[in-house]
């Protein structure tokens, strides 16, 4: 298989915003190509950057300057509604406090996304929910609300979630920073899983990370790529 | 279902007692909207259709030579409609062992046939027995007589009492209603009218003319129709033209249905910013999961769906329940006004449009009004939505410099920081609630105003009772019945009849009421608003009451207008106007009167003054009075108490009171629920905001404490505004109900209610407190872990 390493691709990124105290720098200038397949740490302490720079990746938010292409599409020029439908079809996100709605059980919370972006077969969703479930081991909690679950379990059912519309990529926010150490290492076998699979991982951490957990680790400090 | 739809259900159900109490308040809401415009529907039609149903005469004319009338051929002509000679003679019957009402008694030609004036069959005989009376139904109200099917009541029949038995009872809604007037109608064949009255018959000729739509027609045609009678010699005497296609009353339908509409507007203004607060509410708690849902690939319509979904299931279930509720209450209130009005409900089934529009209302209106919270929630980037804590740091432009100087405690500071950091929400629950205290303390101020005017109208008349007489007559004769009465002071004798005013219609115009008093009369103290009271002066002067004014649409104080009395035309100064409860008069000074028409200077009107007015011994004064009428020779027209009158008066308005009072409630409720969605919105906004409140140390009596200051603050601030508003409010309600019921143009004086003030307050707080009382105390409920987690 070939692989694409300008599968993301940020062309001198800046992000500002406008304080009472003047203008924040957020992210200065950054550029950063992230291959296909390749799993990727993006750490920093609080404040650094990472998830102004995670926010942009998924088009949650606009750079101020610069270009992010995804798989050769522009996404900084997207409107917030073709993002939406692409980002659905594109990218599954993992947020650090798991953000399951809290009304629909596990298995609901699955197929949410797979209605909204429709690319699923109806018929086969229930099906592939359940295969997802079970890839994570919570298949047994698929008609519990989310409330009803651990940490733990509620993080391997956003990361079911986040694959729900088989994305190429998966974006997590301090994915493990609410879990105790075994969990956490679970939920990096997962990741590793779908690594294996073909899946961009991009995870936010503000963890000291060691290199072997990770294809690659770029470290962020006052909104710059610190040299390694 | 799909896991959207499923999405909107299951949020419903996550918290089952604030979706009932939302979908309460929608009820409550529209129940009231949907009462409003049912009744409304209903009585618009029906009081009107009862009327017109019976075909009622578009003339009456009196003549003592219908005789040379060939009816048959007047009724062939192409343009009458239908006639037929329908006598009436007013008598006097006996409703109580001593209590005499005016009884109007009906000569009718076939029972079976009306071809017009129509009435219907209620009980026992459809035909009177010769010698027996139907009565109209009203009558038979304990209020006024103890009349049924079997009584043998005295009529009294010129100096003589004659027992007519009434055997059956009927319905004539194109009457004024009996209990309202104080009048009986009966109705017997012509032989026994007759018979009874002495009269001959077919002096009273009612006709319905074909191809006409106004009034103004219906006298152009009439002044021909009479100029023919005249070539054949018949002298028409009297000619009486009522208002086209308008039941007598329904100056009180029309005010009720104004009332209807302008409160039900009102309720509807505030239904809809309650729905608008209450989707704000949802929509609040909702923001971080709409950035959850977009995140995860749903576009904006598809987020969209999601909450316009969940407004759908609250309209359409509150729907299911206000809109039977509507029905059956908008039926009830339709009852009883009916019942009031005496006439029949015949609405069976409501229009379509209407149901159309209680489910626009019901369903749809949410829906729109939803929109624009909903859409704001929407447009909330992922970014924002997702970083959505809860505890805004967000202190708006609060003065807090100003609001920290205040001696205020903590509880009462925060308290009010709490209500203006959302300025915008604030107002509109302030202008909400003050609009509905406005409303409520309007109608007490209109209630007190219509009170007031009321005994002013008591007031008016200094005598205690009034004798009228049927005939004039001498001054001695009409006196010396009375002569040995205890308990009189005095007496004062006036005179009066029928008159016209001149108009472009000589020939027929309507009669109206000739009142010939003494100048100096102290037995009226009239509500003069305009000009000044009658001077023995030359020219002669009049004094019109607002009615006269309106009907014959002049009223300038100093002008000169012809009155035609006994066939006489004499010109009169108009120098005053008065403002009274009733039909149109012209009052005129006595002694000008009699030198024109009543040379030998009869009297038809005794005023009798008490010595002593306690109300027994006015009562025992009426009684006397009435013994001593049967022993007399006098034909009387009624006997009646000031008290009595100022019954009468009271029952026209009366209902009018009673809704008044009860719709300003009703809009009270209304703008109380929409406080306490606002203040439970505040609440489900701040949850997290508690959590954090109680892990510092709040106790949850300050939790709650805050919360109810909040309240009793918004109250606060709603009756100072609602109070302010009220002041032009009254006035222009004053002004529009007094030109309902008393005519163009006047209005009622403004009055200021200081118990419906009283009521106002407290009941403006006492919903302020149960409306913040309520989710101050669920909030209090939520444990500090579960408030800091909460979503």
């Amino acid at each position: 298989m070939k692989i694409n390493n300008d599968f993301i691709q940020l062309i001198n990124v800046s992000k500002h915003y406008e304080i009472e105290a003047g203008q924040f720098k957020a992210l200065k200038n950054i550029s950063l190509n992230i291959a296909q397949g390749e799993y990727l740490a993006i750490s920093g302490k609080s404040g650094s950057g990472k998830s102004t720079l995670l926010n942009i990746l998924t088009g949650i938010d606009h750079p101020s300057q610069g270009e992010v292409s995804i798989n050769s599409r522009q996404i900084h020029s997207m409107d917030e509604s073709n993002l939406s439908g692409w980002r659905g079809a594109n990218i599954g996100i993992v947020f650090q406090f798991f953000q399951l709605i809290p009304t629909l059980s596990i298995l609901e919370n699955l197929l949410l996304p797979m209605e909204f972006v429709n690319i699923i077969p109806k018929k086969g969703r229930n099906t592939r929910a359940q295969s997802l479930l079970s890839d994570v081991g919570i298949l047994q909690h698929k008609d519990k609300l989310p409330a009803a679950l651990s940490g733990g379990e509620q993080q391997r059912a956003a990361i079911a979630r986040a694959m729900a519309n088989d994305p190429p990529i998966l974006v997590a926010d301090e994915p493990t920073g609410n879990l105790d150490s075994k969990t956490a290492l679970e939920v990096h076998t997962i990741f590793n899983k779908l690594v294996a699979m073909g899946k961009t991982i991009i995870v936010v951490t503000h963890e000291n990370v060691k290199n072997n957990k990770y294809d690659r680790v770029i470290t962020l400090h006052d909104g710059e790529i610190q040299k390694a | 279902m799909n896991v959207s739809l499923k999405k909107s259900w299951n949020d419903l159900k996550i918290h089952p007692a604030r979706t009932i109490l939302l979908v309460f308040a929608l009820i409550i809401g529209f129940w009231g909207i949907g009462t409003i415009l049912v009744s409304y529907s209903i009585l618009n039609n029906d009081l009107n259709e009862n009327y017109t149903r019976t075909k009622p005469a578009h003339v009456v004319l009196k003549s003592d030579n219908f005789d040379k009338l060939n009816l048959s051929e007047f009724i062939s002509q192409s343009e009458i409609e239908s006639a037929e000679f329908r006598d009436l003679s007013m008598q006097r019957i006996e409703v109580y062992p001593g209590k005499w009402l005016p009884l109007w008694l009906f000569g009718v030609e076939d029972f079976n046939n009306f071809n017009l004036a129509k009435f219907y069959k209620e009980r026992g005989n459809k035909v009177p027995d010769s010698g027996t009376m139907l009565i109209e139904r009203d009558g038979q109200n304990v209020r006024i007589s103890n009349l049924k099917i079997g009584s043998k009541p005295n009529v009294r029949i010129g100096k003589k009492n004659i027992n007519i038995p009434v055997t059956g009872i009927v319905f004539d809604p194109s009457q004024a209603p009996a209990t309202q007037d104080a009048f009986i109608y009966g109705y017997t064949d012509k032989k026994t009218f007759q018979k009874i009255v002495g009269e001959s018959a077919n002096q009273r000729l009612i006709f319905r003319l074909n191809n006409v739509a106004s009034k103004l027609q219906i006298e152009e045609r009439t002044k021909k129709i009479i100029n023919d009678f005249q070539k054949k010699g018949i002298v028409i005497s009297e000619v009486v033209i009522p208002q086209y296609q308008e039941h007598p009353h329904q100056f009180q339908l029309n005010t009720l249905l104004m009332l209807n509409a302008a409160i039900g507007l009102l309720a509807f203004i505030m239904g809809a910013v309650l729905v608008s607060q209450l989707m704000s509410a949802i929509l609040s708690q909702q923001i971080r999961q709409i950035g959850i849902i977009k995140a995860i690939g749903a576009s904006k319509v598809q987020a969209l769906k999601i909450y316009l979904v969940m407004v759908l299931i609250f309209g359409l279930a509150s729907s299911i329940v206000a809109i039977p509720l509507s029905v059956i209450s908008g039926y009830g209130y339709a009852e009883f006004v009916a019942a009031n009005l005496n006439f029949n409900i015949i609405t069976t089934s409501l229009p379509i449009p209407l149901y159309l529009l209680l489910v626009i209302l019901g369903v749809f209106l949410p829906l729109l009004l939803s929109l624009p919270p909903i859409l704001k929630g929407i447009r909330v980037s992922v970014h924002d939505a997702i970083n959505d804590y809860g505890i805004s740091q967000n202190t708006q432009s609060v003065k807090i410099g100003v609001l920290s100087s205040l001696p205020f405690s903590s509880n009462i500071t925060l308290a009010l920081r709490n209500s203006f950091r959302r300025k915008k929400r604030l107002m509109v629950t302030v202008f909400t609630m003050s609009l509905g205290v406005a409303i409520f303390s309007a109608s007490f101020n209109v209630k007190r105003s219509l009170e007031v005017f009321l005994a002013n109208s008591r007031d008016s008349m200094k005598h205690d009772v009034q004798v009228v007489l049927k005939e004039q007559a001498p001054l001695k004769t009409a006196l010396e019945p009375f002569d040995n009465l205890n308990n009189i002071e005095r007496m004062e004798t006036w005179n009066g009849g029928k008159g016209r005013l001149q108009t472009d219609l000589i020939s027929t115009p309507n009669g109206i009421g000739i009142v010939a008093l003494p100048h100096n009369t102290d037995l009226v103290k009239w509500n003069l608003i305009a000009g000044r009271w009658l001077k023995p002066t030359v020219p002669i002067e009049i004094v019109m009451n607002q009615q006269a004014i309106e009907k014959f649409g002049k009223h300038t104080v100093g002008e000169f207008y012809p009155i035609k009395i006994k066939g006489k035309l004499i010109n009169t100064k108009l120098v005053g106007i008065i403002k009274e409860f009733d039909s149109p008069k012209i009052y005129i000074n006595k002694d000008q009167y009699d030198a024109l028409v009543n040379p030998k200077h009869l009297v038809n009107s005794l005023m009798f003054v008490a010595g002593t007015k306690d109300y027994n011994s006015i009562l025992e004064l009426k009684k006397e009075i009435e013994n001593a009428i049967a022993m007399s020779d006098l034909n009387i027209l009624y006997v009646m108490s000031q008290a009595e009158r100022a019954q009468i008066i009271y029952d026209h308005l009366n209902i009018i009171l009673i809704i008044l009072v009860f719709l300003a409630f009703l809009v009270l409720i209304v703008s109380a629920l929409g406080m306490a969605s606002a203040t439970g919105i505040n609440i489900i906004e701040r949850v997290r905001e508690i959590g954090v409140m109680r892990a510092i140390g709040a106790t949850p009596r300050i939790i709650y404490n805050i919360f109810v200051t909040e309240g009793m603050l918004i109250s606060g601030f709603s009756i100072t505004l609602g109070l302010l508003m009220a002041a032009p409010m009254s006035y222009l309600a004053s002004r529009f109900f007094g030109g309902l019921i008393l005519g163009d143009n006047t209005s009622l004086d403004l009055t200021l209610s200081l118990s419906g003030l009283a009521i106002t307050f407290f009941a403006t707080f006492i919903f302020g407190w149960i409306a913040s009382r309520v989710p101050a105390r669920k909030a209090i409920q939520v444990s500090t872990r579960e408030a800091l987690s909460y979503e």
